[in-house]
């Protein structure tokens, strides 16, 4: 994407970003969750 | 639907030209048509270990291979088909047709996107230099159950980093198809507007960024297991390897999905185009669509059935798994209903999506028949369910790619692919793919366990087609390949609209679509 150029464009990339970084952080608590879950399940870090 | 496009090339500066030019593009056609080289390739390495297994299979007794390397050969086909070839293509199909067909100018994170395909060569690398690691290559199944995945000798760490990566890959590209979906459209493109191949990579992408995190989870799980003293899944440390099974199918069900949806909608692309007669129950399909993926996360032990679980368990996941035939059986109800009364064509694409219709169908049933409990005590593990996933996954999600590289190659290249050859491609595929994976449902139902290198006589014959079958299906791939590279090189000149049927934003755009379109986003009426 290129640089924004006006207010339209600017507010599209932060809007990118957003939902970027929202479905990031929401794979990497899929991942905490189920190493936990485990964890408390069983005696996986004991 | 009306459309205004700008879609002259625009020269910004300096590109890099040569290998330089591939390593740093961030367009979305070129790292669309990498994705799509990088599975061709990874196909075939894939299909060369699939004729392994077949040749050994050809008579009984010990043919070629020894049984150690079998199993290598079973466990890498398996990880390859599933994350080299078949995920990648349709990723690669993503990248090239979702901003066409949203009339977006790129995707909307193209450096993520660029990372996201390079990522790829590295894991693979990682995953076949195991073939040349002492100890060979990793062999327990691509399901990786412990405690036989634990015993893998030095292959294992490259195993775990290799799906880490993988999985990383699929993450990012996900999250680069959702964010280009969601914010990317063109002035009126409403959701409910969007064409069908691109609401399924939608839905596929969430069922993507849900679970590949839970394998990395579970792999990296195993990882500490093996080399920090955790014990997640060893018995002997108090550890559950049961757990690991519920993990890898939370994981493992939706990933079927993510290797059919898409397919899906290239079918739904495809048949309106070629029966001349808008897609029967638009709204229907999408419903549908997002109904077999939540029900994709609620049916995952009906992969465990014979590892035992309460009555109530077995009742859950049975009824469930049969309620994904409801969605499933609307889609091809109007798959069927959109071609009724149409003024049909069958070129290629329409070859390789009927063939679709009527074989996932059989996969489909089969499918069914797996789900009832008491049945699936037989059938588990038998060369019955080998039966059942390939239908699913070769004139299924193959059969689909293919259909879709055929649409769309044309727009891509600019050139008509020679349609004898591949109907040829076409015919030589469904009979072949039908001679391979036909009679293994009844050596399965007679009993003939998967993975196995070694069989009684009384499965001789049937093994014998099935191989036969395969090696014709293998090299009938050659045409497909030999028709790609004449379509690229020359040929009849494509027109903006190529399919006389065909609708949409990707058909506004002239054949081949330059490098850069929709720079000025199209309006949509």
């Amino acid at each position: 994407m290129s640089e924004p150029v006006n207010n339209e464009a600017r507010e599209r990339r932060s809007r990118v970003i957003r939902t970027a970084l929202l479905l990031a952080l929401m794979a990497v608590a899929v991942y905490v969750t189920f190493i936990v879950l485990a964890a408390e399940r069983g005696v996986g870090l004991r | 639907m009306s459309t205004a496009t700008h879609a002259e090339h625009h020269d910004h500066g300096h590109h890099p030209t040569g290998l330089l030019r591939w390593l740093t593009t961030t367009n979305h056609k070129d790292i669309g048509t990498m994705y799509l080289v990088f599975s061709l390739v990874m196909f075939f390495i894939g299909g060369t270990m699939a004729l392994v297994i077949r040749a050994e299979l050809f008579q009984p007794g010990l043919q070629f291979v020894d049984p150690a390397f079998f199993n290598q050969m079973t466990t890498m086909h398996a990880l390859i088909m599933v994350f080299g070839a078949v995920m990648p293509a349709f990723v690669g199909l993503a990248n090239w047709m979702v901003p066409l067909q949203i009339g977006a100018p790129d995707m909307a994170l193209p450096r993520l996107n660029n990372w996201s395909f390079w990522i790829l060569p590295f894991a693979f690398s990682l995953l076949l230099l195991t073939l040349f690691l002492p100890g060979g290559s990793p062999a327990s199944g691509w399901t990786m159950y412990p405690p036989l995945v634990l015993q893998t000798g030095n292959a294992f760490p490259f195993l775990i980093f290799a799906v880490h990566l993988m999985g990383l890959s699929s993450i990012m590209g996900a999250i680069n198809i959702i964010v280009t979906i969601m914010n990317m459209r063109a002035p009126g493109m409403t959701l409910l507007k969007m064409p069908l191949f691109t609401w399924t990579w939608l839905i596929t992408a969430y069922l993507l960024i849900l679970v590949m995190p839970v394998l990395a989870g579970a792999v990296t799980m195993l990882l500490t297991d093996k080399y920090f003293g955790t014990a997640f899944f060893t018995a002997a440390g108090g550890g559950d390897p049961v757990m690991f099974q519920h993990i890898f199918w939370f994981f493992g069900h939706p990933e079927v999905y993510i290797m059919i949806l898409p397919a899906f909608g290239i079918i739904s692309e495809i048949i309106p185009t070629f029966a001349r007669k808008p897609l029967f129950g638009y709204s229907a399909m999408v419903y549908a669509t997002a109904s077999i993926a939540f029900l994709s996360f609620i049916v995952w032990a009906h992969h465990m059935f014979t590892v035992g679980m309460p009555l109530a368990g077995q009742l859950f996941f049975m009824f469930t798994t049969m309620l994904i035939a409801v969605p499933t059986g609307v889609k091809v109800f109007n798959w069927v209903a959109t071609m009724w009364r149409g003024a049909m064509t069958f070129e290629t694409p329409m070859l390789f999506s009927l063939g679709f219709v009527f074989l996932f169908t059989i996969g489909g049933f089969s499918g069914l028949m797996l789900a009832i409990v008491p049945a699936d005590l037989q059938y588990h593990d038998s060369y019955f369910v080998v039966a059942h996933f390939h239908y699913v996954l070769v004139p299924g999600s193959v059969f689909a790619l293919m259909a879709g590289v055929y649409y769309w190659l044309p727009k891509w290249t600019g050139h008509m692919y020679n349609e004898t050859m591949g109907k040829l491609h076409f015919w030589i595929s469904a009979i072949s793919v039908n001679l391979t994976f036909f009679p293994m449902h009844f050596v399965g139902l007679a009993g003939m366990p998967r993975r196995i290198p070694d069989y009684a006589t009384q499965f001789s014959d049937f093994n014998a087609i099935a191989s036969v079958g395969a090696f014709l299906f293998g090299f009938s791939q050659l045409l497909f390949v030999y028709n790609i590279w004449r379509c690229v090189k020359g040929g009849e000149k494509a027109t903006t609209r190529v399919w006389d049927g065909s609708h949409g934003l990707e058909w506004t755009v002239p054949s081949p679509a330059p490098l850069h379109t929709f720079d000025t986003p199209p309006v949509v009426r």
